[in-house]
């Protein structure tokens, strides 16, 4: 689930990514109309490095975003980027009450070395997921899979999931062969088959990775493009001068700056989604009182951030949780908004900490917002001292649990409301070292029902609790920008910023 | 064409030797002086005066009005903060002209302690000392002050542990070496011989001898300083925003680079010429130096 998480740096920046063209609007990133074209490379420009084809280990929408196209997951999104959509699985059902999810997988499945795609393969696959320590969990309700045959297969569940279905789309949860095609696990990462629409040419981490089209890939006619060419690219600068000289084709997860400086009809901006959120520390003793956690809370100008940092590629949050997903509800109450005297009035009666240290993401985006809230808690008599940190360092920091305070930043990767929820609950609440049973209460409860005003009222009641204890503080909801030239067509951009490569095509 | 004129010769640099070089020695030694002075006694200048010089706080923000060009009301137009860039630039004076001047002088006491004691006495301390500063010099410098201002936290207090540590050895070496020439000189034996004690020597007659070369190299380590504490801030291990320091400031406007590119540029070129004003200084001192 890091995938909804991922450092302020990269997610803020990803989320801050908004663009402009009103032409763009919606999640349809397409370039004009007309038939697709096949051939040519694609050069895309990744804001993170490759974290390799181990999912479990992924944390990066631009990790998730190339695994998926070389392993990909039993479901697709949709389109709109807020639906699901059959791929390896053609079509499933949930049965007994939600306890049951019964999946066809597409006769026509193959991996890229031109083996069926079976029943089996996915139950290895499901295994493997199961067992990974970082993501096992959300498959934890995954208790027997029953193989029916070769295509075929039914999951029994120890409750009532409904969730389940979306967790089977995210861009790391992908179909391996079974026993990884008689090749160790480290073998197979290094240099993986799947069913994607590509197969791995060459990768490195900070480098390029080059992806070749996959010819026995099951979806007709596609992938459109021969190859796709991913490089890491971090600067702004950089991003701009390679989009506009045409060397790039999309450039992913950009910041606002850059959208900011690129002709007309070279950004897309996605609906708000990707959240940008103040972490807290419960376990320093600074920060152990939810009321000083509230004050900071009153004392932010959302405003100054969602403009100013922002350069208004964005909004003041409403809620704690990512906006424009599937059961998305806000809080009973009004969101946190700026309101001086409230944040005065609840640190009268607090011990409020004279100083406090903030970690933030070395990018331009976060650096400013760092600096907004720095003056904001000043004004109630907080020192902030701030200190940039790579993504490296700050996510270090913060599940060593060794900091104050520290911008981070929250998205889902697919469709559902749980899912950025899923992910809070599974890192402590952010890292901020808030109990969680509460939590995962209301989300057993989320799971269990298919009703979806049930499932509103959970996220709501979820959303009151993060609200009230605030554990950590959503500053904004941002768009997802994606840098894209006017010879790309039909880049389907989810809310969270991630696409699939095969939809692709381009002039020629 | 006289032979004086000829310096390439080994005839002509016999000739120089003895008269032409000296006059040009002294002034382009002069000029570089009074233009380094010039350069940094502006800086200083501008520092002191800059509250009067900017009706601006150099750290204000007006997130909403970020990012805007030149206009009489921030003639510097402002940075990603909405802050007064002109008023950023003089005040970061204030910053890096104290921060430079401590880092340099703080490693130029302790090498020239170390110096003087180790080329006076020699025996154990100055072996051991000698063997510190091998260690020390086999160090790549950045590599080994970047590893020293990480584990220590970024800041002031940890730049100031960084070049200190890194620095003195340098001066050290300088000094411990005009020390074993000095020593043997004439009037430091007839110091000995009237029974003069040690302490006395080294203060009133060694110490006073080593000044000038340490000064000159002092002044050109400050070049060193401020081109330094700009990287370590530019690399985000030094000052942190929103401290108006030049590095950091550099550092921030990078993403910025193609938009508004003097937020880049100035304060660049501020770290430069002040850079220039002290490498001027020092060559003055040098050349002068050298004329005697």
């Amino acid at each position: 689930m890091a995938h909804h998480t991922r450092l302020a740096a990269t997610a803020v920046a990803a989320a801050l990514t908004a663009s402009l063209l009103a032409a763009c609007a919606g999640s349809d990133a397409s370039n004009g109309s007309g038939e697709p074209v096949a051939g040519g490379t694609l050069n895309v420009l990744r804001a993170n490095p490759f974290e390799g084809f181990e999912g479990d280990k992924q944390t990066l929408n631009s990790s998730y975003q190339i695994s998926q196209a070389v392993i990909e997951p039993l479901i697709r999104i949709g389109e709109d980027g807020e639906s699901l959509a059959p791929g390896l699985a053609s079509s499933w059902r949930y049965t007994k009450g939600g306890t049951r999810l019964a999946i066809e997988l597409d006769p026509d499945a193959n991996f890229s070395d031109g083996s069926p795609v079976t029943a089996d393969d996915v139950a290895f696959s499901i295994e493997t997921w199961k067992a990974g320590p970082n993501y096992g969990a959300s498959f934890g309700s995954i208790e027997e899979i029953e193989v029916v045959d070769e295509k075929s297969l039914v999951l029994h569940l120890s409750v009532p999931d409904t969730a389940l279905v979306a967790f089977l789309a995210w861009g790391n949860a992908g179909v391996m062969p079974e026993d990884f095609g008689g090749r160790s696990a480290e073998e197979y990462y290094q240099d993986p088959i799947g069913a994607g629409a590509f197969t791995v040419d060459s990768w490195s981490a900070n480098g390029e990775v080059v992806l070749e089209k996959n010819d026995d890939y099951y979806l007709e006619d596609r992938p459109y493009v021969d190859e796709v060419v991913s490089t890491f690219a971090s600067d702004p600068n950089s991003v701009t001068l390679q989009l506009q000289s045409g060397e790039a084709d999309m450039a992913d997860e950009i910041l606002p700056v850059t959208a900011a400086t690129l002709p007309e009809g070279f950004a897309f901006q996605g609906p708000e989604h990707l959240t940008p959120v103040l972490v807290m520390n419960t376990k320093e003793a600074a920060l152990a009182d939810a009321d000083v956690r509230r004050a900071i809370g009153y004392a932010i100008d959302y405003e100054a951030i969602a403009d100013g940092a922002l350069k208004a590629y964005g909004s003041a949050p409403e809620g704690s949780l990512p906006t424009n997903l599937e059961n998305w509800a806000p809080p009973s109450e009004p969101y946190f908004s700026r309101d001086l005297d409230r944040a005065e009035e609840l640190l009268a009666g607090a011990e409020a900490p004279d100083e406090l240290d903030l970690i933030y993401p070395n990018d331009a985006s976060s650096s400013v917002m760092a600096q907004v809230i720095q003056e904001n808690l000043g004004e109630i008599g907080i020192e902030v001292e701030l200190t940039s940190a790579d993504a490296g360092t700050a996510y270090g920091a913060m599940s060593s649990g060794d900091f104050d305070l520290v911008i981070f930043s929250n998205n889902a990767i697919t469709t559902d409301a749980s899912d950025p929820a899923w992910y809070i609950v599974a890192t402590n609440t952010m890292f901020s070292g808030y109990l969680t049973d509460e939590a995962i209460s209301i989300l057993t409860d989320y799971a269990s029902t298919s009703d979806p005003a049930a499932k509103e009222a959970a996220i709501t009641e979820l959303q009151d609790l993060w609200s009230t204890e605030a554990p950590y503080i959503a500053l904004a909801h941002t768009p997802a920008l994606e840098g894209i030239r006017d010879v790309v067509h039909d880049a389907h951009v989810t809310p969270w910023g991630v696409y699939y490569f095969d939809t692709i095509w381009k002039s020629q | 064409m006289s032979i004086i004129s000829s310096t390439a010769s080994p005839l002509g640099a016999i000739a120089g030797a003895t008269e032409p070089t000296r006059p040009r020695g002294r002034w382009s030694g002069r000029i570089k002086l009074v233009v380094g002075l010039l350069i940094v006694g502006t800086y200083v200048v501008l520092a002191l005066l800059a509250p009067w010089l900017t009706s601006h706080d150099p750290t204000d923000q007006d997130i909403l009005n970020a990012l805007q060009p030149p206009s009489p009301e921030h003639p510097l137009g402002t940075d990603e903060a909405g802050r007064d860039e002109l008023a950023r630039l003089l005040y970061g004076a204030r910053i890096d002209l104290p921060i430079a001047f401590l880092v340099t002088v703080l490693p130029c006491l302790l090498g020239t302690a170390l110096g003087v004691v180790c080329g006076y006495l020699g025996g154990w301390f100055d072996a051991m000392v000698m063997r510190v500063s091998d260690l020390l010099q086999a160090f790549p410098t950045y590599i080994l002050m970047i590893v020293l201002v990480f584990s220590l936290g970024h800041g002031v207090r940890s730049l100031l542990i960084a070049f200190t540590v890194v620095g003195w050895v340098v001066y050290a070496r300088l000094v411990r070496t005009e020390v074993l020439r000095i020593r043997e000189a004439g009037y430091i034996t007839a110091a000995v011989t009237a029974g003069f004690r040690t302490p006395r020597i080294i203060v009133r007659h060694v110490l006073p001898n080593t000044l000038r070369q340490t000064l000159i190299y002092l002044t050109s380590d400050l070049v060193f300083a401020v081109t330094a504490l700009a990287a370590f801030s530019f690399l985000g291990f030094g000052i942190q925003q929103p401290t108006p320091e030049w590095g950091a400031m550099t550092a921030a406007a990078q993403p910025y680079m193609t938009t508004n590119m003097s937020l880049t540029v100035l304060p660049g070129l501020v770290i430069t010429v002040l850079a220039l004003g002290f490498a001027l200084l020092g060559d003055g001192l040098q050349d002068r130096r050298g004329a005697r």
